[in-house]
């Protein structure tokens, strides 16, 4: 979460931010985790922009502040790649499609949630992205859950937002408090 | 005017908006009654369609309810409105945070939350895909027992699970297109063929 890449910043990176945060924001299907794997592969993979432990960074760091995770996502990404600038086009690039959408769809009348070929579309739909952030997620989990206050707290933020519908803001104050006593 | 009430309203939402996007939707529902801008069958109508279509579901619901109430300009001053606070608060903390120093609170901090993302990683997993592949709530009804498994789970939809894990593992193929195609597949075994 360290440094920023130390280079000039320059139009093509700008661009090119607002563009694949454009084409991620199309297909997140599901809210912020699921652009988990198309961030490691557009951003860690493809461009090197960010290193593969910074993703969880990232997400934490987006988790701990207001606002949803998409959007702190891409702030925090544009940011590190481009400055402001980069920030605002990354965001502008996350928010554009689901508003050209939402507003299409509120034009025609809202028939899209009934309409039964688009209802089965998204049960394959979402099927696909559970399984791309399972995925991500079991590889995430295999590199960082190590020892008991880690394994205890990843077990614990499972069972509490699956089975007792917690907050995430709880889990993450509790985690983050005992990070701070268990490292003293 | 009432664009600019659309502005003011979801930027204090959207200095509200901690942990998930679905934290919001209450909030966003009390200030919809004090302002008697809709009414309850209508906002739940508006989140079902903003949960299915990409995107967070807080931001789509700020951009449906804006279109609703103040058109084209209401919808951008009330997505403008909740993503503002994220822009502020980040451009104002990242020169903070990289200014701490390493083995700091902050970081001993980050320790444990890292913990608590991964979980929450997988967590979603579960959430986005719950209601493809299970017929019936399992954690609701979850004391069925291991005979009702096979009752319980969608085959169709478990087949389409094991062929994207198998590729996503084996191939280099675009999550994108995984997606896409997740998508044909699902109006073909759920509509064309059911």
């Amino acid at each position: 979460m360290g440094e920023t890449i130390k280079k000039e910043v320059n139009i093509k990176d700008i661009l090119d931010l607002f563009l694949t945060f454009f084409k991620i924001g199309l297909v997140a299907f599901g809210g912020g985790y699921s652009m988990i794997p198309l961030i490691e592969k557009e951003m860690v993979d493809k461009r090197k922009w960010i290193e593969e432990e910074e993703v969880l960074d990232i997400f934490a760091l987006s988790e701990s502040i207001p606002g949803s995770l998409s959007i702190n996502n891409s702030i925090l990404i544009g940011k590190r790649v481009g400055s402001i600038l980069g920030a605002i086009a990354a965001m502008i690039g996350t928010i554009l499609p689901s508003f050209i959408i939402i507003i299409i769809v509120a034009m025609a009348a809202n028939t899209v949630g009934n309409n039964p070929v688009m209802q089965a579309a998204f049960v394959g739909i979402r099927t696909a992205v559970a399984g791309l952030i399972l995925i991500t997620g079991i590889n995430m989990a295999r590199k960082t859950i190590k020892n008991k206050l880690e394994i205890g707290l990843f077990v614990i933020t499972i069972i509490g937002v699956i089975f007792m519908k917690l907050n995430a803001s709880i889990l993450i104050l509790i985690g983050g408090v005992l990070g701070i006593l268990y490292n003293r | 005017m009432v664009e600019i009430k659309l502005f003011y309203i979801f930027f204090k939402l959207g200095l509200l908006s901690f942990g998930g996007g679905y934290t919001l939707i209450p909030l966003i529902q009390q200030e919809l009654e004090k302002q008697g801008w809709m009414s309850s069958s209508q906002f739940h109508d508006l989140i079902a369609i903003s949960e299915v279509t990409p995107g967070s579901v807080s931001l789509n619901t700020a951009t449906y309810i804006g279109y609703e109430i103040g058109g084209v300009l209401g919808s951008i001053l009330a997505t403008l409105g909740v993503v503002l606070p994220s822009l502020i608060i980040i451009t104002l903390i990242t020169s903070l945070v990289m200014k701490q120093k390493k083995e700091g609170l902050l970081d001993k901090a980050f320790y444990g939350i890292r913990s608590v993302v991964t979980g929450l990683i997988l967590s979603a997993a579960f959430l986005v895909g719950e209601t493809s592949l299970f017929n019936e709530s399992i954690t609701v009804n979850g004391t069925n027992g291991a005979r009702n498994v096979v009752n319980i789970i969608n085959g169709k939809s478990l087949a389409i699970l094991i062929l994207v894990l198998f590729l996503m593992k084996k191939t280099k193929i675009h999550p994108i297109l995984l997606i896409l195609c997740s998508g044909l597949l699902g109006v073909l075994m759920f509509y064309i063929f059911k």
